[in-house]
C-alpha cells in the first residue's frame, strides 16, 4: 500500500510537556484519514509538525517518501494544502483577492482556475465582499479553497468543521467528499466530534497522549462495531451447528461464548439449543458506535 | 522569493494602512509649509528655506512605520496567512528577508511622501529655496534613507519575533525609547564645557536683597575622554540620532550610511536565526 504521510515515533516536547510521545502512523494514499483524539491529545501539534511550522524533538515522518530532515521537504510541502486551526484568510480582502494572493504566492502563471475553485467552494456569488465579514462556514470553506489552489493532492484540515452550525458542518462534509472522491484528494481530517468523522473516514488514527493507540481501515472498525448478541453457551460446537441451520453469521471466541450477528427469534433459537443439548447461560446485546468504541479504546472517564 | 515580493508588493499597494501613511507624512509636511508659511508672513524678516524642514519628517515617520508594520505584518499572525506561505514551500529566512524589502520600501516611500511636499512647495515658492547645494540634499536625502531602513529593520525584527497585541506595545515603546535616547546623547553632547559666569539674587537675614556673582565652574554633564568617545559613536551610529543630526544641523557623512547598513545587517541577522527555530502557531 502506498503511503502519503508516514511518521515514525515523532515527539515533540514544550519544556516540560509531552504533546508527542512516539506517535507513529501511516496514511494511505487516497484515503480520508479521521484523527480522532481528545482535546490536547496532539492532534494540531502532529499538523504542525507535518507543515513544518514547528519542529520535532524527536522521532522523524516522511512526506510523499521524503523524509522531514530532508532539504527536499519543502518541495513535497508544496504538494499539499493545508487548513491548520484556523483558515489562512486576509481579512481585508474579497475571496477572489485571497486566491489571487495565493496563486501569486504559489507563483502560478495565470489565475485561470480560480473561478471554478470558488465554485467548488460555493463561494462564486460573494463578489466584493470582504473575508472579515463571512460566515465561520464561509471562512473555512475559504480556507479549504485557499489550501486546494496548487491542486494538491494531500489536504490536512485541522478541526474543520468546530464552530460551524449544521448548514456549515454538512457543506464542509459533502465538498470533503466531493474532493476525495472526484480529484481522489488524500484528506487527513483532525476531530473530535466522532459523529461527524464517521461519516466521512475511510481509515482512522485514535490519538492518546500523545500517541496513536489503534489505526484501523473504517471496515475494520466496522465490523469492531456491528452490532451483536454476546452469547454465552454451554456448547458452542452446537450453537455453531444450530446458527448454521438458520443462516445467521457469528464468531465462536471459546466453547463456551460467542457473538452472533443479528437479532434472531429468541425463543425459536433457545428451543433449537435445547434440542441440541445447548443450555443459554446468558445473553448481552452490544451496539458499539465510533464513540463507544473510541472511549473504550482509550479508558473513557480515567481520562476526564 | 520572488514570488513572495510580488504576492507581497501587491498587498502593500492595495492595502490602506500604507496610503494613510503615505497621506499622513504628506499631509504632514503641508503642515509644516503652511505654519512656516505664516510665520514668513507675520513676522518681519523671517525666511525658511526648505531645508529648514525637509528632514523634519524623519523625525516622527518613525511612529508612522511602527504603526504600518504593527498592522501589514502583524496581520499575518493573527489571520495564520505566515503559517500558509511557509506550508506551501517558503523558508523562514526568505518570509523574513521579503518581509524587510516590503517594509523597507513602504517605509522610504512614505519619508519622501513629506520631502516631495516640502520640494514642490519650495518650487512653486510657498517657501524658500535650498541654501544647501542640491548634491548635498540628496546626500542627506539618501542618508536619511538609509537610517529610516534600518529603523525598519528593528522594528521588523520586534514584529517577527514578539507575537499577538505586546509586539505593537513594544514597538512604539521601542520607538519612544530611541527617539528619547537620541535627544538625550544629543543634550549631552551639546553641554559647555564651563558654566558661564552669573549673579543670582538672594534675601539675606535682615530681609535684604543682595546679588551674589557666580564664578566661571566646571559643568558636571559635560563629557570627556572615554565617555565622549561612546556618546559621540552612538550619536552617529543609531539611526535616531543620524536622523537628528541631519534634522539639526544638515550634516552627515558616509559612515552614516555603513552604521545603518552595519545595524540592519546585524538585526536581520539575529532576526532571522530566532525567526527559523521560532514555534509558529
Amino acid at each position: 500500500m502506498g503511503y502519503i504521510l508516514k511518521t515514525d515515533g515523532l515527539c515533540k516536547d514544550y519544556r516540560h510537556f509531552k504533546a508527542l510521545s512516539g506517535l507513529t502512523m501511516h496514511i494511505p494514499k487516497g484515503a480520508i484519514y479521521g484523527f480522532v483524539g481528545r482535546n490536547g491529545a496532539g492532534k494540531t501539534t502532529l499538523i504542525r509538525l507535518i507543515c513544518g511550522l514547528q519542529y520535532p524533538t524527536g522521532g522523524s515522518f516522511e512526506l510523499y517518501g521524503v523524509k522531514n530532515t530532508d532539504s527536499a521537504i519543502s518541495k513535497s510541502r508544496r504538494r499539499m494544502g493545508a487548513v491548520v486551526e484556523t483558515p489562512s484568510i486576509y481579512p481585508s480582502m474579497t475571496a477572489e483577492d485571497n486566491l489571487k494572493m495565493q496563486y501569486r504566492l504559489l507563483g502560478m502563471p495565470s489565475f485561470d482556475g480560480i473561478r471554478d475553485l470558488l465554485k467548488l467552494v460555493g463561494l462564486e456569488n460573494t463578489g466584493k465582499k470582504k473575508a472579515k465579514h463571512f460566515s465561520l462556514g464561509m471562512k473555512q470553506r475559504l480556507g479549504i479553497a485557499i489550501a486546494l489552489c496548487g491542486n494538491p493532492d494531500f489536504l490536512i484540515l485541522d478541526e474543520p468543521i468546530n464552530g460551524l452550525d449544521p448548514q456549515g458542518i454538512i457543506e464542509v462534509r459533502e465538498l470533503i467528499l466531493k474532493l476525495n472522491r472526484e480529484q481522489q484528494i488524500t484528506v487527513l481530517i483532525s476531530s473530535h466530534i466522532l459523529d461527524e468523522l464517521s461519516k466521512l473516514a475511510t481509515h482512522y488514527g485514535f490519538i492518546d497522549s500523545g500517541r496513536i493507540v489503534k489505526e484501523m481501515s473504517a471496515e475494520e472498525l466496522e465490523k469492531a462495531c456491528r452490532k451483536c448478541v454476546h452469547m454465552t453457551v454451554t456448547n458452542t460446537k452446537a450453537l455453531a451447528r444450530v446458527l448454521d441451520s438458520m443462516k445467521i453469521d457469528y464468531k465462536i471466541f471459546d466453547d463456551r461464548t460467542a457473538d452472533v450477528y443479528a437479532k434472531p427469534n429468541f425463543s425459536q433459537l433457545a428451543l433449537a439449543l435445547s434440542k441440541e443439548n445447548c443450555e443459554v447461560i446468558s445473553m448481552e446485546e452490544h451496539d458499539e458506535n465510533l464513540e463507544t468504541f473510541f472511549v473504550n479504546l482509550v479508558g473513557g472517564a480515567n481520562h476526564e | 522569493m520572488s514570488r513572495l515580493l510580488r504576492a507581497d508588493f501587491v498587498r502593500m499597494f492595495k492595502s490602506r494602512i500604507f496610503w494613510a501613511g503615505v497621506l499622513f507624512m504628506a499631509g504632514f509636511a503641508g503642515f509644516a509649509v503652511f505654519t512656516r508659511w505664516s510665520d514668513m508672513k507675520a513676522v518681519l524678516g523671517y525666511y525658511c528655506f526648505a531645508d529648514d524642514i525637509l528632514f523634519v519628517g524623519e523625525m516622527y515617520v518613525g511612529m508612522v512605520i511602527s504603526v504600518f508594520m504593527g498592522i501589514f505584518v502583524a496581520v499575518e499572525y493573527s489571520s495564520g496567512t505566515i503559517r500558509n506561505k511557509h506550508i506551501i514551500g517558503h523558508s523562514r529566512t526568505a518570509m523574513y528577508l521579503s518581509n524587510l524589502v516590503i517594509c523597507s520600501v513602504a517605509s522610504v516611500i512614505m519619508n519622501l511622501a513629506f520631502i516631495a511636499v516640502v520640494l514642490a512647495s519650495s518650487a512653486i515658492g510657498i517657501i524658500g529655496e535650498l541654501s544647501i547645494s542640491h548634491s548635498k540634499a540628496f546626500f542627506l536625502i539618501l542618508v536619511s534613507t538609509f537610517s529610516v531602513i534600518a529603523l525598519t529593520a528593528i522594528f521588523l525584527f520586534v514584529y517577527m519575533l514578539i507575537t499577538g497585541r505586546i509586539a505593537g506595545f513594544a514597538a512604539t515603546i521601542m520607538c519612544l525609547f530611541m527617539l528619547f535616547t537620541a535627544s538625550s546623547i544629543n543634550y549631552r553632547l551639546s553641554a559647555k564645557e564651563y558654566i558661564e559666569p552669573y549673579s543670582i539674587t538672594v534675601v539675606d537675614e535682615n530681609g535684604e536683597e543682595q546679588e551674589v556673582e557666580q564664578p566661571l565652574t566646571k559643568n558636571p554633564k559635560y563629557l570627556t575622554g572615554t565617555k565622549k568617545k561612546v556618546f559621540l559613536f552612538l550619536h552617529d551610529t543609531l539611526p535616531m540620532d543620524q536622523i537628528l543630526q541631519i534634522v539639526r544641523t544638515k550634516t552627515c557623512d558616509v559612515d552614516f550610511i555603513v552604521s545603518s547598513l552595519v545595524i540592519t545587517i546585524v538585526v536581520t541577522g539575529v532576526g532571522i536565526f530566532i525567526f527559523r527555530k521560532k514555534d509558529l502557531k
